[in-house]
């Protein structure tokens, strides 16, 4: 019996709301469609309408997770437009904020996964510990999702050395919560791997971008490729793994982890002195591209400025929107039961996807169930 | 006791209100103290807690599942977006605030609100007492007027990115509304003011009931144009803008009425001055 499975458009965990249209055969997955636009809030039109500081803010606010990632790849597209030298205080910072940043991110994407997998044990002790970075998150930015820290020609905040000296205090603890997850992980073993492969060559073809792409064994990593703000005086790993599968993708996340805990040792460590920001002076006329490396792959943010106070013309190139994609190469085939973990895998925030219709083929009629009901359905 | 559950809505959001929203099933902010529980379904739900702006692909939705959930029906907004849309006011793709399609019972500020804030809105269209909680140092809040030093310039209007501030001129009064609803808490207005006059808050502000009072405001009188005689330019403004001068160059100190004259024309009529196509004309019919 074939079904048309379809997933969405709300689910409330998700980056952008959307439905996936997945089409089943006994209890395998022939097909999948996807289709976006749900959270379409037409920011690339809405940044040519406020100055070049205030964008800053729009560009943090494009994603909740990457916020720092997507504030720093502008901050840079334009930098480079004006031709500014970015001070090595401010360069430490942007970067000390953006390990953060991964690091809570990631931490959420295993909170998600743990809740796929109905570990809410795990769960809440995720959860719990990462509350512990969120603190300090907080006095260092002023918030603890958007920071608004980063500004044209800098950081608007300096840290203080008390603060470092906290920061660094607490990524002992963050290292056992890594090591912990790590140790669950080997036990859901059995349920991620094996499932949704994506091989080497199907990755480099869709061109995945990230923990996805290193995952399926390739070392991609803007941080290393392309260094950007304090990133080429710090030295780090970028793990891979050759699995192809949902396990490799949790564990190239996990090992993320550690690595960045290492690089905010390091950052705090070898943190300059001096001034945190620069006066950029009269806009020029010009264009730029910038790239950074957001806990979910290559970010790009293309920028085109006409010598006013507002740009011409921004564009942004988020990691999901490559990735999502692929999912399509690695839903095809499998079994309906692995659909939340794989679609979790790709960091699309899927997990908690609420409703779900089903479309019975010969009489075109839809009904809906819940994400239980359907690991009964096979 | 029975549960009440919870159902969280993404209309829109940029995924920050969402994690949020999540953090607060963490152990220390006590959801259990509020006897409430997350669910997947929005059947199970009396409460529905929506975050992001109502994008136009989304509003079907959100009244879908408002129309799903049990009776009473709760809806808590968290978050600048689900308020007023925030920062993507005027977006072509984003519609009115949630509060115009479903009704609300209680607002949750911040750009995201942390869970704290978020764990308190719940209590309040819960009817239930939470605790407090103070804010960290260093912390972004809502920002505060003291109406003394505000000269009413109106610099904070033209940096805030999210329209949460407006300058309304009635007579011979001018108001500088601060918007709660709207602010993202970004501080730009802090650090734009030439007066001091703006502070953010470092405290979490609890959760409202009602929109239209979430705000602060100061009330400046406006000046005589001495040309046209319109009210335009705020008195104070002028006096601290004379007094800049003066502090700069002192010599100038003699002529403080002139330049305090100057600065109270309203822009109108400089523009009339300076309206150099009128000037042509004039020496174009002399020429003539």
């Amino acid at each position: 019996m074939t079904e048309v499975i379809k997933i969405g458009p709300y689910h409330p965990l998700n980056l952008e709301p959307e439905i996936y249209e997945v089409t089943v055969r006994n209890g395998k997955i022939i097909d999948v469609g996807i289709e976006q636009g749900y959270t379409h809030r037409g920011i690339e039109r809405l940044m040519e309408s406020k100055s070049l500081s205030q964008d800053v803010l729009l560009a943090e606010r494009v994603c909740g997770l990457c916020s720092q990632a997507h504030s720093t790849a502008y901050c840079q597209a334009v930098e480079k437009i004006f031709g500014a030298e970015i001070p090595p205080r401010a360069n430490y910072i942007r970067s000390l904020v953006f390990e953060m940043d991964r690091l809570h991110s990631h931490y959420m994407w295993f909170v998600l996964l743990f809740h796929t997998l109905h570990e809410d044990k795990h769960l809440i002790r995720v959860l719990n510990a990462r509350e512990r970075l969120m603190d300090l998150l907080e006095p260092i930015c002023g918030n603890r999702v958007h920071f608004s820290i980063n500004n044209l020609g800098g950081v608007r905040r300096d840290v203080s050395g008390g603060m470092l000296v906290k920061v660094k205090a607490l990524t002992d603890d963050i290292r056992k919560l890594s090591d912990n997850i790590m140790k669950a992980l080997k036990d859901a073993a059995p349920k991620l791997s094996g499932t949704g492969l994506l091989s080497r060559e199907k990755a480099r073809a869709y061109g995945v971008v990230g923990p996805v792409l290193r995952a399926s064994g390739i070392k991609s990593d803007v941080r290393k490729d392309d260094p950007y703000a304090a990133y080429q005086e710090v030295d780090f790993d970028v793990p891979t793994e050759d699995g192809c599968d949902v396990f490799s993708r949790a564990m190239v996340r996990a090992r993320e982890t550690f690595e960045s805990i290492k690089l905010v040792r390091q950052l705090i460590d070898r943190m300059p002195e001096g001034e945190i920001r620069v006066e950029l002076g009269e806009p020029p006329v010009g264009e730029d591209f910038s790239r950074v490396e957001a806990p979910r792959g290559e970010l790009i943010y293309y920028a085109r400025l006409n010598g006013t106070n507002y740009p011409e013309r921004i564009k942004l190139r988020p990691p999901t929107y490559v990735n999502d994609p692929a999912v399509a190469e690695m839903l095809v085939g499998e079994k309906l039961d692995n659909l939340p973990p794989i679609l979790e895998s790709l960091d699309r925030c899927i997990s908690c996807t609420n409703r779900i219709t089903v479309v019975d083929e010969r009489t075109g009629r839809s009904r809906r169930i819940s994400l239980d009901k359907l690991r009964r359905l096979k | 006791m029975r549960q009440i559950g919870v159902y969280r809505l993404n209309i829109g959001s940029c995924n920050g209100c969402d994690i949020e929203v999540l953090s607060v099933l963490a152990t220390r902010f006590g959801l259990g103290e509020l006897r409430a529980k997350i669910v997947e379904e929005p059947e199970q739900a009396n409460v529905l807690v929506v975050v992001g702006v109502v994008t136009m692909k989304m509003l079907d939705s959100l009244k879908e599942v408002y129309a799903k959930l049990k009776e009473p029906k709760v809806v808590v907004v968290a978050g600048a977006c689900a308020l007023s849309s925030g920062i993507f006011q005027k977006s072509y793709n984003v519609l009115e605030p949630t509060d115009k399609f479903v009704p609300v019972s209680s607002y949750v500020p911040g750009c995201p609100p942390s869970p704290q804030v978020i764990a308190d809105g719940l209590a309040r269209a819960l009817n239930v007492k939470y605790r407090e909680w103070p804010a960290l140092e260093g912390f972004r809040g809502v920002p505060e007027l003291d109406a003394e030093k505000c000269t009413g310039c109106g610099a904070c209007e033209m940096a805030c990115p999210a329209f949460a501030i407006e300058l309304v001129d009635k007579g011979s009064k001018r108001t500088v509304k601060y918007m709660y609803d709207k602010c993202i808490n970004c501080s730009s207005c802090e650090e734009v003011c030439p007066d001091d006059a703006v502070h953010l808050a470092k405290k979490r502000h609890p959760s409202w009931t009602d929109r239209e009072s979430m705000g602060t405001s100061a009330e400046e009188e406006l000046a005589k144009c001495p040309l046209c005689g319109a009210f335009r330019v705020p008195a104070k403004q002028i006096r601290a803008f004379s007094d800049k001068i003066i502090e700069k160059v002192e010599k100038y100190k003699k002529f403080r009425e002139d330049i305090e004259r100057a600065a109270a024309v309203c822009s109108d009529c400089r523009e009339k001055i300076a309206n150099i196509d009128s000037g042509k004309a004039i020496l174009f019919k002399l020429m003539v």
